[in-house]
């Protein structure tokens, strides 16, 4: 029905056509034009019209402002758009070609709101920009406008956001030269506005202030002449959702706030009750549009499952209150036919999530059923395909994910039997039940809107005051007074918006930044810093757009120029505009605070930091901004496959270069094998060959053995290194050789003696096998030791091992094939790549020898209480090993057809270590492949397993402990789903032991648990995840690692995510203190806020809330991640943990006095330190910080916190004279001493 | 580590596992055996040292002016534990004529174990209450010593919560200032 992929193709026409207007057209076009316009039905040419007559601020939905809904209202906007957007888009197109763009901005408006739906919402602002920057003076609707600001919430630019947002609302929707029909439509604009705010707030963590926000809104929903159901019901589901999150005390707080008059909060006690009630009645509000309905039974399903596992929900009653809720999820999933093509994340999100929650509705009412446990599957699985779906590129593929997906979910239909209900109404999605409410007055009381509006004035007028005086230069210029500058000033970082909008990839970028780039070179000097710093983002869309961009470079700089001549003709627009980036730095700041740093040196950081910022984007590292030709050459060979290009691009990549020539290594590694086992065993210290040759049995192959796991520790220091290093290759390795334990492989160790034995060419494989299968050992430590029950002989743990080794052995080759389907690896993260396998390569050897004769001797001593330590030594070391040679490799698979990977991937192994000058390690690599192959696998596989089993004197029974404490029971469900405190959980967790990071790209069970320090209660939801790939980053966390993530139980639907892992092991406690600790300086930060807001400093800051996930396999946790929505933009330090600050921030002020106010408020005990996040430029206006550090004289976390010494460097190091802000907070300045 | 600037520097550190040593001998203020120990001062450390104790400056980390203690007499090794995110010792007797006593056990010559986060060692005169604050540092530890100016196992309760941080604080008694810093 609706093809994405022609609809993509078409929006970018219209881009292009808008790019390279002709003045004049031709007749060919009026013809089009005329025809086109002739071919719609006359409803939508009506709506076309009233759009050009700026009759509404929003397109309505028939029944919107109507109390008693006729039958010929009851249909969607949607379906009569959806039915002609080809045509529309087509009329688009052809109503540019004859520039009558008054008709073309009137199209962007009326589709606005459908390719939302379909996730082009960004190629749709483009557009809308062109038309803007071309004809300043043709009104852009106010829906356009807000759509930005929707947009920049989703992909995380919340100042952006908040900017569009406040602007609109402290003058009364102002936008451009738009003109309002009526005084009330204004009204209607600022609580949309309103509303999304709040919903920033929501993704803030701020519940209370967000209820707040929200039910203004709806308070100005219904001062409209007739009340607008659709605003109305949308505000009472954001509303419901907030509550589910909120404490009891907050809701109490809310409910008996005197000045909030919903009726609803009077008629129950529970805030999950009012919040499943106020869902009910958005549901009908909207019964006629199956999304919103989707949505908002979604909300109130879940507010019910919450409830029945609340304390407070009556036994009796719970089995009411699931069936409510299944009730619920269905009536969602019953939102779609069978065959209808459901397109947009949104849709597909609220789907699985239905299709999810309706299972545990489904497992808490009858147990764990045969159709729970497939439903829980398939669930699982269409969580992996919407991540899938979000970040393909293909459209076509898009289309292929979301029938897999509804065909999942139809699935799920079945096997739970969802059965429609009679409707009275057909054209309804609600049944007759849920109606029964849609007459009650939602208030009591009358509240005057523009008194709400009046509290919150202040924190627009601080908002605006970031951005305005940067306005005001271009505003004077333009005809239009107020508000003018919104879309233009927004159009002018719409640019660098929408091409970050991760689910708008695609976009192509020319012509926009280009054209403006060019201008500027041509009246301004500083061109040079701007021109690049638009470069690169050009290329970013080039890089994403395959083969085509090839082609794109040149048109960019037509592109560029009939812009300038264009523009020129619109008098000093041009310069204007310019005028507007360089002048907006603040505003841009946010963007791109390259601006505000401004030296050349932090330029290049910034730039590759913006890039790298943007998910779909990764292989926008090619930009190294450097000059453009070399960006144009990288970039070109980024799509191009790589052998060639690299030599041509940098030096670096030689290495790799020679890689196809090194397969023939091969031969020599087996043909060699024996000898090679004595070049090794050179390389080891004598004395250690000679406890190898002690070894009891079969002398070779254990000596082999050792080598293997040397060889392996070998690599060991790198991996850390180079992950951290944080080209994403890198995360990429590792998560391949995550996942790989997970693979179920029933290959025997047969497998791999044949190989190894015989043939040459196969030989190669084993090599591969061996070390993965070594790798995994140790990744898996932690596993193995579970899987041996210990304490059982050593036979038992022995062939555990080996079903391990088959299990590695097989995932070996299936990981191989991975490679090819990697995203291209740009030159740049290549040539990272090399220099740090080089670097780092020559401390292997060191290494290498340190750890094979320990672990000789460790083997030699076989079975004494020395195994622990030597045992975890190498297993921590082999642990790491494994990062580094999938790194080492890992080049390679972009060079070669995937049809010889394998072999390959072999040869590039050797020709790695070679090259790097370790002939030591090759060697031993060599010799591995041969001890692999042999038969002698298993004593081998035996001596790590052995290690890990004997661990010191509490063997079995610890681990055993370990395992039981993993595993939730019932009663623990119960506990977490209803809420817990600190302490119990602490407890609870206390023998978990540590987890290693989860393997990415799978999705997984989990426990999403938020914190709420008002009530101390941890509370859980249970969920289904996705974790996706690293995010690529200018500096990466030295003691995590970031990924993004997809909740079915995230916030915000169409936001981002990311989850941190620690890189370590670490036990689940420490993520647990992390999010108390973020938690805690939020709380703080509230107050602080309010300081400041009563002195009226004009600046908020806010800590992204943070979640833990609690990553499940049936009931056994599996490992631990927090979670946090992303922020895009310039991530910077303002101080660390002990005595650094950075002064040159005007944000550092504003942290370092909130730090003060926490000391002072906690009663001097606390200050958060650590400050990071993303800032203003002159710190005004709203920050927004993560990851604090707390110093605290509370003993509670003492491993993570200094403490009364990290209390004394802050005083002393960072914080050593008071400045304006606190003494305008009136802060008193303690006297620390120094610690003993 | 003077205040500085430069992206790089800001990185969030780690806390590290400070080792606490309270170190007794009745003839310290006339033998000024412990001369060799720079008291109060954190000395960060490689987890991958292993740390000698002994008479000899060549083959010990920390010395002790005293004829009568061995050239090296005990070791301390970081590691860790399985399933501990954390460091945890070990110490080892390296003297062939003294017994060490690790609370109650005496450990010969090259006997060792695990050191608890708390604990009184002792060999021949001398007493060291051995404390670990735990960070969350891998890669280093510090050693920190304390000087006490009376015999640990006159004052000392075992079993009494002391903090584990060796900072005091309001909640705690003030004890330990006045009887060693």
């Amino acid at each position: 029905m609706n093809n994405q992929k022609a609809v993509a193709g078409l929006l970018r026409e219209c881009k292009g056509a808008l790019d390279t207007l002709s003045w004049g057209s031709g007749k060919e076009d009026k013809r089009q034009y005329e025809q086109c316009q002739a071919s719609l039905p006359s409803e939508l040419r009506t709506l076309i019209q009233e759009a050009k007559e700026m009759k509404w601020p929003f397109v309505p939905e028939k029944w919107q402002y109507k109390q008693a809904v006729g039958p010929e209202d009851k249909t969607n906007l949607q379906d009569a758009i959806g039915a002609r957007l080809h045509e529309l888009l087509a009329y688009l197109k052809a109503s540019i070609l004859v520039q009558d763009f008054t008709t073309a901005a009137a199209l962007v408006f009326l589709m606005d709101r459908f390719l939302y739906g379909l996730d082009a919402s960004g190629k749709l602002l483009q557009v809308a920009k062109s038309l803007h920057k071309l004809h300043p003076t043709i009104p852009i609707a106010p829906q356009v406008v807000i759509r930005q600001a929707r947009i920049s919430v989703n992909t995380g630019k919340l100042l952006k956001a908040e900017y569009i947002l406040s602007s609109l609302i402290s003058n009364k929707g102002a936008t451009g030269t738009w003109q309002y029909n009526k005084e009330s439509d204004k009204i209607l604009v600022q609580s949309v506005c309103i509303q999304i705010r709040g919903q920033i707030l929501q993704k803030l963590g701020m519940w209370y202030e967000a209820a707040e926000l929200i039910w203004a809104s709806i308070i100005g929903y219904l001062e409209l002449p007739q009340p607008d159901k659709k605003g109305i019901a949308t505000s009472l589901g954001i509303l419901a959702d907030i509550f589910v999150s909120m404490s009891k005390k907050e809701y109490e707080n809310f409910k008996n706030n005197p000045q909030i008059t919903l009726n609803l909060l009077r008629e129950f006690d529970h805030h999950l009750l009012s919040a499943a009630a106020a869902c009910k009645l958005a549901a009908a509000f909207s019964q006629y549009t199956p999304l919103f309905v989707l949505t908002a039974v979604n909300i109130r399903g879940t507010c019910l499952l919450s409830y029945s596992n609340s304390a407070d929900c009556p036994p009796e009653k719970r089995k009411l209150y699931l069936s409510e809720a299944k009730e619920a999820f269905e009536i969602g999933l019953l939102t779609k036919k069978d065959n209808d093509l459901v397109a947009g994340k949104q849709e597909l999100h609220s789907f699985i999530k239905a299709a999810f929650c309706l299972t545990t509705v489904h497992r808490n009412l009858s147990g764990e059923t045969k159709a729970v446990r497939v439903s829980d599957k398939l669930c699982r699985e269409a969580v992996g395909k919407l991540y899938a779906y979000s970040t393909s590129r293909g459209t076509q593929d898009k289309e292929t994910l979301a029938r897999e997906i509804m065909s999942d979910i139809e699935q799920v239909k079945k096997y739970l039997q969802v059965q429609s209900f009679s409707n009275l109404d057909d054209r309804s999605y609600v049944p007759e039940s849920y109606k029964s409410w849609i007459d009650q007055p939602i208030l009591h009381g009358k509240v005057d809107f523009k008194g709400i509006l009046e509290r919150h004035s202040q924190h627009h007028a601080s908002v605006c005051e970031v951005f305005e005086s940067k306005c005001k230069s271009h505003m004077s210029r333009e005809e239009v007074k107020t508000g003018a500058c919104i879309t233009s000033l927004k159009t002018e970082t719409k640019n660098a918006d929408t091409l970050s909008t991760s689910d708008d990839k695609l976009l192509s970028q020319k012509g926009i930044e280009i054209p403006s780039s060019e201008k500027h070179s041509q009246n301004h000097g500083k061109i040079q810093i701007k021109e690049r710093r638009k470069w690169p983002q050009s290329d970013v869309a080039h890089v994403s757009l395959d083969e085509e961009t090839e082609t794109e470079p040149p048109d960019h700089f037509s592109n560029g120029q009939t812009d300038v001549s264009s523009n020129s003709l619109n008098g000093s627009q041009t310069s204007n505009s310019w005028s507007k980036i360089s002048g907006s730095s603040l505003s841009t700041s946010w963007e791109e605070v390259d601006d505000h740093a401004g030296d050349v040196p932090v330029r290049r950081e910034t730039i590759q930091e913006k890039m790298l910022v943007d998910t779909q984007c990764s292989t926008a590292l090619t930009e190294d901004l450097e000059n453009r030709d070399e960006n144009s050459n990288l970039h070109s060979f980024a799509s191009v496959p790589p052998p060639a290009s690299f030599k041509d691009s940098k030096e670096d990549c030689s290495g790799p270069s020679q890689n196809p020539f090194l397969a023939s290594h091969k031969t020599i590694s087996t043909a060699s094998v024996s000898g090679k086992a004595i070049l090794a065993n050179r390389e080891l210290e004598i004395e250690n060959i000679q406890e190898i040759r002690n070894m009891e049995s079969k002398n070779d192959s254990p000596f082999f053995g050792h080598l293997r796991a040397s060889s392996c520790s070998s690599a060991s220091s790198r991996s850390r290194e180079i992950i951290s290093l944080s080209s994403p290759e890198e995360s990429d390795s590792y998560e391949v050789i995550d996942r790989l334990p997970e693979d179920e492989g029933n290959l025997r160790v047969k497998n791999g003696e044949e190989k190894g034995v015989k043939t040459t060419e196969r030989n190669e494989e084993p090599i591969f096998r061996g070390l993965i299968s070594w790798i995994d050992q140790e990744e898996e430590t932690t596993e193995s030791i579970e899987d041996t029950s210990l304490g059982q002989s050593k036979s038992t743990k022995l062939s555990s091992t080996c079903s391990l080794a088959n299990k590695y052995t097989m995932t070996g080759s299936s990981f191989t094939h991975q490679w090819p389907m990697k995203k291209l690896i740009t030159a740049e993260e290549e040539a990272i790549e090399r220099h740090a396998d080089e670097s780092d390569t020559s401390t292997n050897d060191k290494e290498l020898k340190l750890t094979s004769s320990k672990v000789s001797h460790w083997a030699n001593k076989n079975g004494s209480h020395r195994l622990n330590t030597l045992g975890q030594q190498t297993c921590q070391m082999v642990n790491n090993a494994l990062g580094s040679w999938a790194n080492s490799s890992r080049p390679f698979p972009t060079l070669c057809d995937d049809t010889t990977t394998e072999d390959h991937g072999g040869g590039n192994e050797f020709g790695n270590c070679r090259q790097n000058s370790n002939s030591s390690l090759s060697r031993l690599l060599n010799s591995l492949d041969f001890s692999n192959g042999s038969s002698e696998v298993r004593s081998p596989l035996s001596f790590l397993n052995s290690s890990g089993s004997s661990f010191v004197s509490i063997p079995g029974k610890a681990n055993q402990e370990v395992l039981e404490a993993r595993t939730l029971e019932d009663n623990d469900f119960e506990k977490l789903l209803s809420g817990v405190e600190h302490d119990w959980l602490f407890q609870r967790l206390e023998n978990t032991g540590v987890f290693k990071p989860r393997e990415l790209h799978q999705a997984h069970n989990a426990l999403l648990l938020k914190y709420s320090k008002k009530s101390e209660l941890w509370t859980a939801q249970e969920t289904a995840v996705y974790f996706g790939d690293y995010l690529v980053v200018k500096k990466k966390g030295k003691q995590r690692n970031a990924f993004w993530i997809h909740l079915l139980h995230q916030e915000e639907i169409l936001g981002r995510y990311v989850g941190k892992e620690y890189k370590s092991q670490k036990g689940l406690w420490h993520h647990f203190v992390d999010v108390e600790r973020q938690m805690t300086a939020q709380y703080y930060v509230t107050e602080f806020n309010k300081r400041l807001y009563e002195q009226k400093i004009p600046t908020q800051i806010f800590y992204i809330p943070s979640t833990v996930l609690l990553i499940l396999e049936g009931k056994t946790i599996k490992g631990c991640v927090s979670v946090e929505p992303y922020i895009l933009g310039e991530f910077v330090k303002l101080s660390n943990n002990t005595k650094v600050v950075k002064t040159e921030y005007k944000a550092t002020e504003y942290g370092l006095a909130y730090g003060h106010f926490c000391y002072e408020f906690s009663n001097h005990t606390n200050v958060v330190v650590d400050l990071q996040g993303w800032v203003t430029g002159n710190g005004k206006g709203v920050i927004y910080l993560t990851d604090p550090q707390i110093h605290s004289l509370d003993h509670k976390d003492v491993t993570t916190n200094f403490g009364e010494r990290g209390i004394y460097y802050f005083f002393n190091n960072q914080h050593v004279e008071c400045n304006e802000i606190c003494h305008r907070l009136s802060l008193t300045r303690p006297s620390i001493e120094i610690p003993s | 580590m003077p205040a500085m600037s430069g992206f790089e520097d800001a990185d969030t550190e780690e806390t590290l596992t400070c080792f606490q040593v309270t170190v007794y001998h009745p003839n310290q203020e006339q033998n000024q055996v412990f001369q060799m120990l720079r008291f109060f001062n954190r000395e960060r450390l490689s987890s991958m040292e292993v740390i000698k104790f002994g008479r000899s400056p060549n083959l010990c980390h920390y010395t002790f002016r005293d004829k009568q203690v061995s050239r090296v007499q005990f070791s301390l090794q970081p590691f860790k534990q399985f399933n501990s995110p954390v460091l945890s010792f070990e110490i080892k007797n390296l003297s062939k004529k003294t017994s060490l006593l690790v609370g109650n056990m005496e450990l010969g010559y090259l006997n060792k174990m695990d050191l608890p986060g708390r604990c009184i060692v002792r060999f021949g005169e001398y007493q060291f209450l051995m404390e670990k604050e735990d960070g969350e540092s891998l890669e280093y530890f510090e050693t920190r010593f304390v000087l006490a100016s009376r015999s640990l196992l006159e004052e000392r309760h075992y079993g009494k919560p002391v903090p584990e941080n060796g900072f005091s604080s309001s909640t705690l008694p003030t004890e330990m200032d006045e009887n060693e810093y």
